[in-house]
């Protein structure tokens, strides 16, 4: 049984602790990230995804009981290299493309690279690829002024910028918020690409259920501070109740088969990928 | 990070709600008080003017309910540089012109030390003065709404529309900037931990080195200024698309109605302003 | 359309602009640590040399309107607490910073950029010293002295943040290839 990437146990987070803005954000919230993984984390808002997930490179410390590790480094102590931790967890956050500040791309793509005092050589390297992952060819946007980029565009190059970093663990908080279905698509695709090729291990926090569904090979559920289910997509996808009661959605290959069983046909729940979904929906029509 | 919380949560025009008459007040006479008294106040130097003044204000702070303590809270980091700043006022610049019938002293001359009565006195009307001025401006921010103030500016200000002076746009301003503050404080504070989460230097303390801090500002600084701008663009084409063109005719949810308690108000005032600015040569001392 | 065009524009950069100077002041991102006894450089004049440049003298004007109410009212030193220190000069930072660019930027764009953001800050030191002195605050020799060792800095860190911010938004490259 190998050890967890990172192990998030029993963290509770106040902000503002002490004054009349206090707000308790983590009651005890658990979770467990294996090298290689894409794992999932959905949840109504005000849960705390955002508030667990950054402490994860060190944004926020462990004030309270609770701990983080990663990379068996316990993030309480105070003698962590952050920088050498922000390079390990990258986090894109929504609407990536509002940190952009260079004037032209490659330099801001460059940033992370640079602060890390790499060579140029490397740095160059890094820009490239990172570039290419996105899917922005290198001539012909390396120069190309940011105000000239239209906002998907701009959207590629922040991500890139993270990529820059080559992160073991991205963590994405909702980076694909407001991008049309095709593009999403194509971004899910590089996900899956980094994960599978890169070994990049993978964080996703999402409104789109599909998009979870298509992505994480397991998912959490959260509400109000902690985790309240964990499982496959197809497992936590099946409780339809519980997702309800959050205010959550679901898949729509999800809610189709539950919506069949409780008519009372025998379906597999868990059967949520679309092929396998019209399989079921087949056999049934066949009976 | 944590200061970047905070951000979020940052008001500007500290309303405390109260039910005295000056809460009460109009925000056009209010401010009128306001404006004729800061007149009285900067153009009186003797001792009596500004005893009186200093009664006068410290009696109104009082009525509206408020503690001095809580005007004067702000100042107590600045207090060491305050005294630094009125003992190099006293040391060097004897010669000052207030206004005295008193006969003026020297206590002290050598070197670019030259310390004189004149100058202690200009030294503690100027405290006395400071000390006024913050409550004035705490009555402004303190009893009335910041939106009130704005509307009651863009009202006073109506009048002058017709010598060319945008006072419905100035208002709008005013009304808008206040709106964008928190806004764009939240978009501060992701845009600290994103730049954070690439490496950037944010939040981190440390060594305070001019070009390094420039740099690392940079970062923050640059992006906010762009998303502003965007969210202007936003802005401007939503205001068009609601026909909006400019200030002429339009009207407004909140009016403003004066009484007869403001309207007796502003002549008290005005009349004490008056007396203080045209008699301001003749206090005994 | 032509007049409310530009009218809308000018209201809502005036609104926007002053936010930020607002929240400059209200935070510490607008203070820039100096390494002199003087403490620090502030930035918070930038927005309405911001507003002069690409709106005019109008929105300019505005914006350090709204930025000399502010400092005034949060103001705890007395020589802040004067309408006549703090509100007064910096009506002018926009209106100055205007006429710099306007003159030069059909030479060369950048020069435009760098000296209106020197000549606003200037016009902002020099005035609210002068006012502190001729208001009896400060001697003269202090004054300078303070308008040297805070001045100096506050420029370049303006001319920085203008040109970095005005290049991003209209995309001009002074260099062509980025620096890799």
């Amino acid at each position: 049984m190998t050890e967890p990437l990172i192990a998030i146990r029993d963290l509770h987070y106040t902000y503002l602790p002490g004054t009349p803005l206090q707000a308790v954000a983590l009651r005890g919230a658990s979770m467990e990230v294996y090298a290689g993984e894409i794992v999932g984390l959905i949840g109504p808002a005000g849960a705390g995804k955002s508030t667990l997930l950054q402490h994860c490179n060190g944004l926020l410390r462990p004030t309270e009981p609770g701990h983080v590790i990663v990379d068996g480094q316990d993030l309480a102590d105070p003698t962590v290299d952050l920088r050498r931790l922000r390079q390990m967890v990258g986090i894109v956050f929504q609407h990536p493309e509002r940190q952009l500040f260079e004037t032209l791309v490659g330099d801001d793509i460059a940033f992370g690279p640079r602060q890390l005092g790499m060579s140029r050589a490397e740095i160059r390297r890094r820009v490239e690829w990172a570039m290419r992952v996105v899917g922005l060819d290198f001539d012909t946007f390396v120069d190309r002024p940011t105000a000239a980029l239209s906002g998907g565009e701009r959207r590629k190059v922040a991500i890139a910028g993270v990529l820059a970093l080559r992160p073991r663990v991205l963590i994405l908080d909702e980076a694909s918020a407001g991008l049309d279905p095709l593009t999403r698509e194509e971004w899910q695709e590089q996900v899956r690409r980094l994960n599978a090729d890169e070994g990049m291990t993978v964080i996703v926090v999402s409104s789109d259920m599909e998009e979870i569904a298509a992505l994480a090979g397991r998912v959490y559920v959260m509400a109000e501070g902690r985790m309240v289910d964990e499982g496959t997509p197809a497992e936590v996808f099946a409780h339809t109740d519980l997702l309800n009661s959050l205010g959550l959605g679901q898949p729509v290959t999800s809610w189709v088969l539950g919506e069949l069983r409780r008519r009372g046909y025998d379906v597999d729940l868990y059967a949520i990928r679309l092929e396998e979904t019209v399989e079921e929906l087949c056999r049934i029509l066949r009976s | 990070m944590q200061d970047f919380a905070l951000l979020r949560h940052i008001t500007i025009g500290q309303y405390l709600p109260g039910d005295s008459f000056v809460h009460r007040m109009d925000p056009r006479a209010k401010i009128t008080e306001v404006l004729l008294l800061s007149l009285a106040l900067t153009v009186n130097t003797s001792y009596l003017a500004n005893i009186l003044l200093l009664a006068l204000c410290l009696g109104l702070i009082r009525a509206a309910g408020i503690s001095l303590r809580y005007v004067l809270s702000g100042v107590r980091p600045a207090l060491p540089f305050i005294i630094a700043l009125s003992l190099m006022q006293l040391a060097f610049y004897g010669n000052p012109s207030v206004t005295s019938r008193l006969p003026v002293i020297t206590f002290l001359r050598w070197g670019p030390i030259f310390i004189t009565s004149s100058g202690l006195q200009l030294v503690l009307v100027s405290l006395a003065r400071f000390v006024d001025l913050m409550i004035l401006a705490s009555i402004l921010t303190n009893t009335t709404p910041l939106a009130h103030l704005a509307y009651g500016l863009e009202d006073m200000l109506k009048p002058f529309g017709r010598l060319g002076v945008p006072a419905q746009e100035i208002s709008l301003i005013f009304i808008l900037a206040l709106r964008f503050v928190p806004i764009l404080a939240e978009q501060l504070e992701t845009l600290a931990k994103a730049q954070a989460s690439r490496g950037a230097d944010i939040g981190a303390g440390g060594r305070w080195r001019f070009w390094r801090t420039a740099r690392a500002m940079l970062v923050l600084i640059v992006p906010l200024f762009l998303d502003a701008f965007r969210r202007a663009e936003e802005l401007i084409v939503a205001m068009e698309a609601r026909c909006y063109a400019g200030g002429r005719g339009r009207t407004r949810l909140v009016q403003l109605r004066m009484g007869r308690a403001d309207g007796i108000a502003i002549l008290i005032c005005a009349l004490l302003a008056v007396g203080f600015i045209w008699f301001r040569k003749s206090f005994p001392f | 359309m032509n007049g409310t065009d530009k009218l809308v524009r000018r209201v809502v950069t005036a609104g926007v602009l002053a936010a930020i100077a607002i929240l400059l002041g209200a935070t510490r991102l607008g203070f820039i640590p100096v390494p002199t006894p003087a403490g620090n450089a502030t930035i918070m004049h930038v927005p309405a040399i911001l507003g002069g440049i690409m709106e005019g003298p109008a929105v300019g004007g505005v914006i350090g309107l709204v930025f000399g109410i502010f400092s005034f009212f949060q103001a705890t030193i007395p020589m802040f607490k004067d309408p006549f220190v703090a509100i007064l000069p910096r009506i002018f930072i926009g209106i100055t910073a205007w006429l710099a660019y306007v003159a030069l930027r059909r030479l060369n764009e950048y020069l435009a950029l760098v000296v209106s953001a020197a000549v606003g800050t200037l016009t902002n030191t020099v005035l609210v010293l002068g006012m502190a002195v001729w208001r009896g605050y400060m001697a003269p020799g202090v004054a300078l002295t303070v308008g040297i060792t805070h001045g100096l800095p506050e420029i370049v860190v303006a001319v920085i943040i203008v040109v970095a911010v005005v290049s991003a938004w209209k995309g001009l490259a002074r260099r062509r290839h980025a620096r890799l």
